[in-house]
Parts: structure tokens; C-alpha cells; sequence
């Protein structure tokens, strides 16, 4: 989040994609025309050089000067093989420079993804940010300004509320993405239930929820024990539930089920919405990315979510698996499961 | 009179919700969408007297949702609401033929002041001008009733503020008129970057009505101070 490609973002923010993709192709195509003009100076160099060895040992051989005649086989031998070597070297370095020439564009390549997804974010964030700030304003200032009745001022506090937790969970979500990608987040392993967790995470949901009829469950039905950040591991399902309701629906269902197999906890949060639609499960971890364009963005967020569930799995050293049935998606979540002694301790 | 109708195009529920909510005890009638297409298509078929719009929508956004209406010839007028707060984006608003643009988050009463003011000066614009209906430049006819311009046997569309801007200039011949003036008039408010929005009106106008846009003879620059009109 620090460094050029914030600023490069920020500097080509007004530039359209395609006006990206130039800016991409010119210093490449630049590059690979100077290393091909570098290789033909070589070529044309070393067999210029070749020529002129080949003349001078024909100029000692006529001119008389007592060269033996083993000396000057070395030499018109030399020659020969020179040539195959030059001819070796010479295809190394074109192979090398290509290489270069070709992880330049690959890194340029990469880099103007990231500026995109950089300049999505900034876009989302002051979204996300201004809108329940917005919102909630708008609410108390209701209040304060005396046009609400008892029962109005009630659903205008609860909807503050509301805005105020999902500024708070955006907040949340940009401060561990930090320390989460500069590997200095502090985890506070111990055995903990994970489907206490769930339960207490789902609760706490549908206490605050005033918008939407999403039914949410939890399905475990026994203690399934892993050895994990309580807080992380809360923020990991925090995170997967609101996802799914996010892309459910209106009346959607979400179901959160905790089971353990064998020596690994499962986590699945299922719900009943449209799927993957086609994205790459890899890109939807990565941060900053979101289904679609910020332009016309049709659901809430700043895409740090799963990339935030993909790091807690990936430090707690389980697994993370996006099950699409065509209708719902299931995402499964494997963390291995806390030592029995631990247990009883 | 009648009640008045305005369209809450806003896909926040929770803003889209108390923002209705309060005009509503204003006395106004209240549609909400969530959406740029079904904002079209209510737009359409309810005639509304404003259009409180959101640039960030699903699908299609705000600014194309204007430019849309205005092609078509639709001239509600339209206060923008929105998140992106830059100077850009606010005279981009402007010019696309927004009304006024209020960033979020913003001040309750700020809202319906400017509500209201944008209402009031619709209905200048709608009421009996003491010019008369009509400004004669040249060959130029212009029907402030009609936003039409005739020239040379042509019908020209204007857009409401071009003939508000025209209207402002008209009811004082001769005379000139100052940006901060013209602002004031037709869009409410003295902000400052709005006063090169005007500047670009008249450009466009000059482009229309003027034999020769680059030496204007109807529609003068008074250096420093304003601008003049001389039928």
C-alpha cells in the first residue's frame, strides 16, 4: 500500500485502460529495439574481427615472416572454432537479453494490474467511508433537529448503529491488511472452540441487523478444538459471513458449519447466492480485487476481505477452498485440529 | 398547488431511507431508486419536479444518467449527491447539466435549502419573463418558454440553464452582468469554480446563436467584470 505504485496509480488515475496499456508497450517495445540493435552491433563487431584475424594470418604467410607452420594452423584453426564459439556466445546473449527484455514487460505488465486495483481501491474506500458517514450523520442530525417521533428515532439510531459497525469493520479490515502483508501481525494462538466462535459471531449479527431477512444458522454440532488467534480466527468468519450475505440476496440463507474430520477442523460457510460467476478463485484473494469495476460497482466493499481470511488461513497453517455448486457457493475453510492434550488442559 | 414530486436515485438503503424520510415532512412526494436504469425509466414515466441523483450507482452511474436525460431533451433538474468530492467531479456535474452538488456527507438543512432553491428558481425560469417570452440576437429568435432557438429557419434545443443564462442576460440589455450574478441566478449558490462553468455556457451559446462565435456581436465579454448582451 506504500511505495510508487500508489503515487503511479494516483498519476494515472484519469488515464482510461487503454491509455495503461500504451504506457506499458512503448518503453517495452523501446527496450527490446535497443537490446536487438545491442545484439546486431555484436554480431556485425565479432565478424569484423574474425575477417580481419583471417587477413592478418594470410598477410604472415605471404609476406614470408617466419612463422612456423604449426603456429599459423593455431591460428586458422582459432579462427574456426572462434567463430563457433562466437556463434555460441553470441546466441547466450541474445537468449539473455530477450530474457530480460521479456521479465521487464512482465513486471511492467504486473505493475499496471496493480495500479488498477490500487485506484479501484481508492475509489471503493471513499465510498465506503463517505456513505455511512453520510448516513449516519444524516440520522442524528434528524434526531438533533427534532423531526423524528419516538418511533422513528429509534430506527434512526439503529440504522447510525449499523453504519458505525461496518465503518468499523472497514477499519478493521485496512488495519490488519497491513500488518497481515508486512507479516507483523500478532497472533495470540490458544485452543479455542471453534464453533463457539461461530456461534458468537453470528449472534452478535443478528442482534445489530435491521436490514435484511438473511437467515443465518450455525450448524456444529459437537466442540471442535483448533489452536488459533481467537480474535483472527472471529475476524476470518466475520468476514466469510458477511461475504455470503453480501452476495445472497434479499432472502437469502447462510449456514455456517463447524465439523471436524480426523485430525482437521472444517469451517464451511454456504450460502445461496450466484457463485464464483466465473472468477478466478486465486485473483479473488489477492488484495484489492473485487467482482467487476469500481465504475459501477454493485455491491459494498473495498475487496480486503478474503484476502484477509487467505492470510489468517495461510498463518495457521490450514487450507482455503472455494466450492462452487452453481447455485451457492461454498467456501471451506481446513485448520488443523488442536493436540488433545492441549485440550485437556 | 400542487404537491410536488421529487426521485431519490440512491443505492445506500440506509441513506436512500432518511433522505426520503425528511423531504417527505417537507411536503414533498417521494420516489426512490436504486439504480441509474430504473432511474431513467421512472424519470420518464413520473415526470418528477427533481431529481436527487447518486454519481456512484450499480450499473449505470450518475453523470451518464444526466447526460442521458439531457440528450434526450429531458431538462429536470438535478442535484447530484455524492461521494466523490473532488473539484473535477463537481464541474464535470455542472457542465453535464447537473443543477447544484452536494458532497457527502453533508449537512441536513444544507439539503433542503438547496432543494428548495433549486425548486424556486424552476419556477423563475417556468414564470412570465419581464423581458417578455422572447430575445431577438441577429437572426436569432430565442422562447425562453420553449427553450427553443430559431435560426435561419432551424429550431436549436437549449438546455435550462443555457436559457436561464440567456433569460438573466436578457432582463438586463445593455447592461453588464456579472458571473457572480449569473451563478447566483441560475444555479444559487457562489461557489467559485463554478464562475469558469459560466464561461463555458457562453461559449457553447456563442457556438449557437453568434454569426461568428470569435467576434461575438450579440453576446459581449466585458473584461474583469461580466457579461453584456445587445439585441
Amino acid at each position: 500500500m506504500t511505495g510508487g505504485p500508489v503515487e503511479l496509480g494516483l498519476a494515472r488515475a484519469s488515464g482510461g485502460d487503454l491509455a495503461g496499456r500504451k504506457d506499458v508497450h512503448w518503453p517495452v517495445r523501446l527496450y527490446a529495439g535497443i537490446s536487438l540493435a545491442y545484439i546486431a552491433l555484436m554480431a556485425w563487431w565479432v565478424i569484423f574481427f574474425a575477417r580481419q584475424d583471417g587477413a592478418l594470418a594470410a598477410l604472415a604467410a605471404d609476406a614470408g615472416v617466419p612463422f612456423d607452420a604449426r603456429q599459423l594452423e593455431v591460428l586458422s584453426d582459432a579462427s574456426g572454432n572462434s567463430s563457433r564459439m562466437l556463434m555460441f556466445e553470441g546466441g547466450f546473449l541474445a537468449v539473455l537479453l530477450l530474457t530480460s527484455v521479456w521479465l521487464v514487460a512482465r513486471a511492467l505488465r504486473h505493475e499496471r494490474r496493480l495500479n488498477q486495483r490500487q485506484r479501484n481501491f481508492l475509489s471503493a474506500v471513499t465510498h465506503e467511508l463517505r456513505s455511512p458517514i453520510a448516513s449516519a450523520r444524516l440520522c442524528i442530525d434528524s434526531i438533533l433537529l427534532g423531526r423524528t417521533d419516538e418511533q422513528k428515532t429509534d430506527r434512526y439510531l439503529r440504522l447510525a448503529r449499523e453504519d458505525l459497525d461496518r465503518l468499523s469493520g472497514m477499519a478493521e479490515d485496512v488495519l490488519s491488511t497491513r500488518a497481515l502483508s508486512e507479516g507483523r501481525a500478532a497472533m495470540r494462538p490458544e485452543t479455542v472452540n471453534v464453533a463457539d466462535l461461530a456461534r458468537r459471531a453470528l449472534s452478535s449479527r443478528i442482534e445489530h441487523q435491521a436490514e435484511t431477512d438473511v437467515s443465518l444458522s450455525v450448524d456444529a454440532p459437537g466442540p471442535v478444538h483448533v489452536h488459533a488467534d481467537p480474535r483472527a480466527l472471529g475476524q476470518l468468519i466475520e468476514n466469510l459471513v458477511g461475504n455470503a450475505i453480501k452476495y445472497c440476496g434479499e432472502r437469502g440463507e447462510v449456514v455456517v458449519r463447524v465439523s471436524s474430520s480426523d485430525r482437521t477442523a472444517v469451517i464451511e460457510v454456504i450460502d445461496d447466492g450466484p457463485g464464483l460467476q466465473g472468477a478466478d478463485p486465486e485473483a479473488i484473494t489477492q488484495a484489492f480485487v473485487r467482482g467487476g469495476d469500481e465504475q459501477v460497482r454493485t455491491r459494498p466493499g473495498v475487496g480486503l476481505g478474503l484476502y484477509i481470511v487467505e492470510q489468517i488461513v495461510s498463518v495457521h497453517a490450514g487450507r482455503l477452498e472455494f466450492i462452487d455448486a452453481g447455485s451457492g457457493l461454498t467456501v471451506r475453510v481446513e485448520l488443523p485440529l488442536a493436540d488433545p492434550e492441549e485440550n485437556d488442559a | 398547488m400542487t404537491v410536488q414530486r421529487l426521485l431519490v436515485v440512491e443505492d445506500e438503503a440506509h441513506l436512500a431511507e432518511v433522505v426520503a424520510d425528511n423531504l417527505v415532512l417537507e411536503g414533498y412526494q417521494v420516489d426512490v431508486v436504486g439504480d441509474g436504469e430504473s432511474a431513467l425509466r421512472s424519470i420518464a414515466e413520473q415526470r418528477p419536479d427533481l431529481v436527487l441523483l447518486d454519481v456512484m450507482l450499480p450499473g449505470v452511474d450518475g453523470f451518464t444518467v444526466c447526460s442521458v436525460l439531457r440528450e434526450q431533451g429531458n431538462n429536470v433538474p438535478i442535484l447530484f449527491l455524492t461521494a466523490r468530492g473532488s473539484q473535477d467531479d463537481r464541474i464535470r456535474g455542472l457542465e453535464l447539466g447537473g443543477d447544484d452538488y452536494l458532497g457527502k456527507p453533508f449537512d441536513l438543512t444544507e439539503l433542503i435549502l438547496r432543494v428548495k432553491a433549486i425548486l424556486r428558481r424552476t419556477e423563475w425560469l417556468a414564470a412570465p419573463s419581464p423581458a417578455g417570452d422572447t430575445l431577438r440576437l441577429g437572426e436569432a429568435v430565442i422562447d425562453f418558454a420553449t427553450h427553443t432557438a430559431t435560426l435561419g429557419g432551424r429550431t436549436l434545443e437549449l438546455s435550462a440553464k443555457e436559457t436561464m443564462i440567456l433569460r438573466c442576460l436578457a432582463e438586463k440589455p445593455g447592461v453588464v452582468v456579472s458571473r457572480a450574478e449569473i451563478v447566483d441566478r441560475v444555479w444559487g449558490y457562489d461557489a467559485f469554480p463554478t464562475l469558469r462553468t459560466v464561461d463555458n455556457f457562453i461559449v457553447r451559446l456563442r457556438r449557437l446563436l453568434e454569426p461568428d462565435p470569435r467576434n461575438p456581436t450579440y453576446i459581449h465579454t466585458v473584461r474583469g467584470s461580466g457579461y453584456r448582451v445587445t439585441p
